[in-house]
């Protein structure tokens, strides 16, 4: 039988090449009408009046006092409103949904609503948190007490945006007694789930139907269930179509970000080892709390990355301010993190005066090595395979030696990293409880019955060969249709580099049960549930034990120029090496492989994202640079295979694991470039211009 | 509101006269201004002429010395024509995006008057002159004189940009240098044209334009000249104090692209640069 990873045309080239895919603007319904927010224009006050114009004949206006049951969007942390109610926390925040027949009368209605706002004093700076966690691994005091030297650094990471090709959108529909939903989202779930709290409904009374998704990047893993709410409102009462498609504008101003963080470490130093790390992390949440609790365990649990650190003592806070929420973004927190602990191994070598190199090598995870929160890493651990055929394809100790000379202005970096495959903690067995359907028709052809998203990354082809490969059957007997809730059942949000290993897994079990019972001619549906391997243990409270149920791994290099007159950073190679247990298709890893690290060099020295009292000053695409094919460098991807036995012929995860370790990478490049220390990403031009500055005075 | 499409450049004159309209080029910088929201047509609320494909102003042209250039000649089509400068064309070649230069104009960039304006910087340094014309009258004015400040210029309703002059010029030594948010398709935060003409290593002409750190294009003729004359060494000599001299007459900003003092460090850094490599 031909090898899973030899790689197939996306299953959905055709059709998204061709122009026949159907996105939710595609959708062009009878007397659809259209809807349009009216946000607040404060980063916090008092709502004092509304006042409505008389309305033309067919327009509407919903708000809080039209919420059939709960106004919030259902989630771990139910502080997020639907509709702003006596006050607005950040600009953007909705206040009010206008429905209108037309675009214009849409758009003029909106503009003659006057809201009447009592300002109130907003808070941008980290003061009071909404989240704390913490965990200890070892005796860190012990460590710090007995410690040679001690070294201390604080890195910063700012905000970036999605910057999905498709902004958010969805249409919503009414026809006997159902409310469906038509969307951009990447979990038909939680929206249906959302929408069952802020409804109050009935289980059947709602549909959540996946369109075609441009783009998603963990930007559409939550706040599509808040539009969503918003917009089922309007559809029920209205009992009309209804489409809510955001402009890039909007969608730029007040869609989730990714959290900006500060991250403070100190390391105690004994006989030129780090015996202990203490680390704490703040994350910018903004002005709900949202997922932010968990993108900050993720961050924390990144802490020791791939090394192992005897002692630890890791805490966080997530802290809210009057700024727009932030959320779900590829790496989930552990680009922060993993920026902060590789640059910090990085400086703790040259401190110590040790070759940073080396230093960094003699911590490196080791089978059987007890994690952060003390777990064990059970799997075999390829780093250092993986580190030598990286630095070998990117002559790295060369470069590195010659780029020391000054005045060359090169420099490479390197990051070594991990990701944790599903989602943290507990979270698979005890939240999600994953459900997958696999469903023969008289035909024998195969249906995957699966809530999983093909955003791009191409779940569509490897989950219809992981099932093809087991029944042995050809790709087009298997049929994967775009997610609908009346249709599947609930394998879980597309998200936390979660689908091919634990989706794609519980469809591989599926498929074997399908093999077996097999009955030519005959329809008929098998069904499997998501079990946590037994030997996984994690206590949610104290944050100790198993944190992921596999790791995969990752080694980024990145070579640069930099500028001396300009300080423009010129990205001229980027080689790097993944674990991913076993690649479903070699092609689409290339592909995770060159888009993660675009977005994650990127996010380490280009993308650029601020606000001003409360309102993001890089306003559409023209403001926020994200990398064009000219910026990004050639680049050199290796996948090696290291099976994971609970996967599909071995997978584990792929989506996140090539964004983590880019920032870092390049951020050292640029430091050795420069002769300066950073500290702070994204290193931009004018950051660097400052650290020349600074120095040279 | 009226869409008019003339076929000759009398047509559009005639038009142009009977008031104030939108002169639609490229569009590239109009329909990005006028752009309306979601699924509405754009926001134009005069007559709109559309220029682009008026054939008397698509040629390009030889003259005595120098070059004119239509004012509606694609800036992609410029970019591989011989007898345009090469200093012009490097500075083309980063303009945009390919899809883009195909119908943006040198006219529509004159008449957008950005102070990051990327062919202006090298139109300055060129001494470009802009012929305007009107039904009435014929006017040729150094492009100092048409622009003005951020988006204004001294450009009449009744006229339009049909050519732009390139005086004729030999330099022994040009640099072109954008400094954009990045490497293609980017908005210039700092963009530099040099040139300079070396007799017997003595400068005989010196030309010094910068973009995005000024109302409009800073260039200080004054400062120039003062150079003529010299012997390339003591010129590099006075690198320092020649950068100071433009640091004090520039006005950078700080905005979402970067901030004063980025744009101040790589003013000088670039002019810097170049008249180093005078030594
Ligand atoms: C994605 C993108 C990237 C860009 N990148 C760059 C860049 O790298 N560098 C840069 O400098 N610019 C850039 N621009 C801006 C723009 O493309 C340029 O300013 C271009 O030169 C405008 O030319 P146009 O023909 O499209 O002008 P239009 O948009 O048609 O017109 C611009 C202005 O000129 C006036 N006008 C046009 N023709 C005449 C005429 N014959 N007589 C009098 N007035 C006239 C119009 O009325 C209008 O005020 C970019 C724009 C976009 C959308």
């Amino acid at each position: 039988m031909k090898n899973i990873s030899d790689s197939i045309p996306k299953v959905d080239a055709h059709e998204k090449l061709s122009g026949s895919a159907k996105y939710v603007s595609d959708y062009m319904l009878e007397d659809m009408h259209y809807a349009k927010t009216v946000r607040s224009p404060h980063a916090k006050a008092k709502i004092k009046a509304i006042h409505i114009p008389t309305l033309k004949p067919g327009v509407h206006v919903f708000g809080a006092k039209d919420i059939p049951a709960k106004n919030h969007v259902n989630m771990i942390f139910d502080d997020w409103p639907v509709f702003a109610e006596e006050t607005v926390n950040h600009v953007g925040e909705p206040v009010l949904l206008v429905v209108a027949p037309d675009r214009k009368l849409l758009k003029e209605t909106v503009d003659a609503i006057q809201v009447e706002y009592d300002p109130l004093t907003p808070e941008f700076s980290l003061k009071a948190f909404a989240v704390h966690k913490a965990f200890k691994k070892g005796d860190a005091e012990k460590a710090f007490s007995e410690a040679d030297e001690i070294i201390e650094e604080t890195y910063e990471t700012g905000y970036q945006e999605q910057a999905y090709i498709e902004p958010q959108g969805f249409i919503g529909t009414y026809e006997d007694g159902k409310t469906t939903l038509i969307g951009s989202i990447q979990c038909p779930y939680y929206v249906k789930n959302a929408l069952l709290v802020t409804l109050g409904c009935a289980e059947n009374e709602v549909q959540v139907i996946q369109a075609e998704v441009g783009g998603a990047f963990g930007g559409k893993e939550e706040f599509p269930s808040l539009m969503a709410c918003q917009l089922a409102i309007a559809v029920r009462t209205l009992k009309k179509p209804i489409k809510m498609i955001y402009e890039r504008e909007e969608d730029m101003a007040v869609t989730t970000k990714r959290h900006p963080s500060k991250t403070r470490m100190r390391a105690a130093i004994k006989d030129g080892r780090v015996q202990a790390i203490e680390a704490h992390v703040s994350l910018d949440a903004g002005a709900y709390t949202g997922l932010s609790g968990v993108v900050l365990s993720r961050a924390m649990l990144a802490v020791s990355s791939a090394y192992t650190i005897p002692n630890l003592d890791v805490s966080g806070h997530a802290y809210i301010t009057n700024t727009v929420p932030n959320g779900a973004f590829r790496g989930f927190g552990a680009p922060q993190m993993i920026f902060a602990i590789e640059m910090f191994m990085h400086h703790i070598g040259k401190a110590l005066g040790d070759d940073p190199y080396h230093f960094r090598r003699k911590h490196l995870v080791k089978q059987g090595d007890l994690t952060a929160t003390a777990g064990i890493y059970r799997d075999p651990i390829l780093m250092d395979k993986m580190i030598d055929k990286a630095t070998a394809m990117a002559d790295y100790h060369k470069k590195v030696h010659a780029y020391n000379a000054p005045d060359v202005y090169r420099g490479i970096g390197m990051s070594w990293f991990l990701h944790g495959c599903g989602f943290t903690g507990s979270g698979e067995a005890e939240h999600i409880k994953s459900k997958v359907r696999l469903r023969k028709d008289e035909a024998n052809r195969v249906h995957i019955l699966v809530a999983a998203v093909d955003m791009g990354q191409g779940a569509k082809t490897t989950l219809r060969k992981v099932v093809a490969h087991v029944l042995k059957l050809p790709l087009d007997q298997v049929i994967f249709d775009n997610p609908d809730t009346d249709r599947v059942p609930d394998s879980g949000p597309t998200v936390a580099s979660r689908t091919a290993m634990i989706v794609g897994g519980l469809l591989a079990r599926a498929a074997e049960k399908l093999k077996t019972s097999w009955e030519d001619g005959v329809a008929y549906t098998v069904e499997e549930q998501y079990k946590q391997p037994d030997y996984i243990k994690w206590d949610e409270d104290t944050m100790q034990g198993d944190a992921y149920p596999a790791y995969s791994w990752g080694v980024n290099i990145v070579e640069v120029a930099v500028d001396p007159v300009t300080y423009q950073v010129d990205v001229i190679g980027i080689w790097s090496v993944y674990d991913v247990g076993k690649a479903l298709d070699e092609r689409i890893i290339m592909g995770q492989a060159d888009g993660g690290q675009a977005q994650g060099v990127a996010y380490g020295y280009l993308e650029v994202m601020a606000h001003k009292q409360g309102v993001l000053q890089h306003k559409n695409m023209t403001d926020y640079i994200i990398p064009t094919s000219v910026d990004m460098a050639p680049t050199e991807n290796v996948v090696i295979d290291n099976p994971y036995a609970f996967g599909p012929y071995g997978a584990k995860g792929a989506g996140e694991l090539s964004l983590v370790g880019g920032a870092p990478a390049v951020a050292q490049a640029i430091e050795q470039a420069i002769g300066k220390k950073i500290c702070k990403i994204p290193a931009t031009p004018e950051h660097i211009e400052e650290l020349m500055r600074r120095e040279s005075h | 509101m009226r869409h008019i499409i003339p076929e000759t450049l009398e047509e559009a004159l005639h038009v142009i006269a009977q008031g104030p309209t939108i002169k639609l080029a490229g569009g590239t910088d109009i329909m990005v201004k006028h752009r309306a929201s979601q699924g509405l047509a754009a926001k134009l609320r005069q007559d709109v002429v559309y220029l682009l494909n008026v054939p008397d102003l698509h040629y390009i042209r030889k003259e005595d010395n120098g070059l004119r250039i239509g004012g509606m000649v694609p800036i992609e089509t410029l970019l591989h024509h011989d007898d345009v400068p090469k200093i012009l064309r490097d500075t083309l070649l980063d303009f945009a995006s390919p899809g883009l230069r195909y119908v943006a104009t040198l006219a529509g960039n004159i008449a957008n008057a950005s102070p990051a304006g990327d062919a202006l910087v090298t139109l300055y340094a060129l001494d470009a002159l802009v012929r305007l014309k009107s039904l009435e009258r014929t006017r040729d004015v150094p492009i100092e004189a048409v622009i003005v400040g951020p988006s204004q210029t001294t450009i009449q309703d009744d006229e339009l940009i049909e050519s732009v002059f390139l005086p004729d010029a030999s330099f022994t030594h040009t640099e072109w240098r954008k400094v954009g948010t990045r490497r293609a398709d980017a908005i210039s935060k700092v963009a530099f044209t040099g040139c300079v003409t070396l007799d017997n290593d003595i400068v005989q002409d010196i030309r010094l334009a910068f973009g995005a750190v000024f109302k409009t294009v800073y260039r200080n003729r004054s400062l120039e000249k003062a150079l003529i004359g010299q012997h390339r060494h003591d010129v590099v000599k006075q690198s320092d104090a020649l950068c100071e001299k433009y640091l004090e007459n520039i006005a950078p900003i700080d905005d979402q692209r970067s901030n004063a003092s980025y744009r101040n460090t790589v003013t000088k850094n670039l002019l810097k640069a170049f008249i180093e490599k005078l030594s």
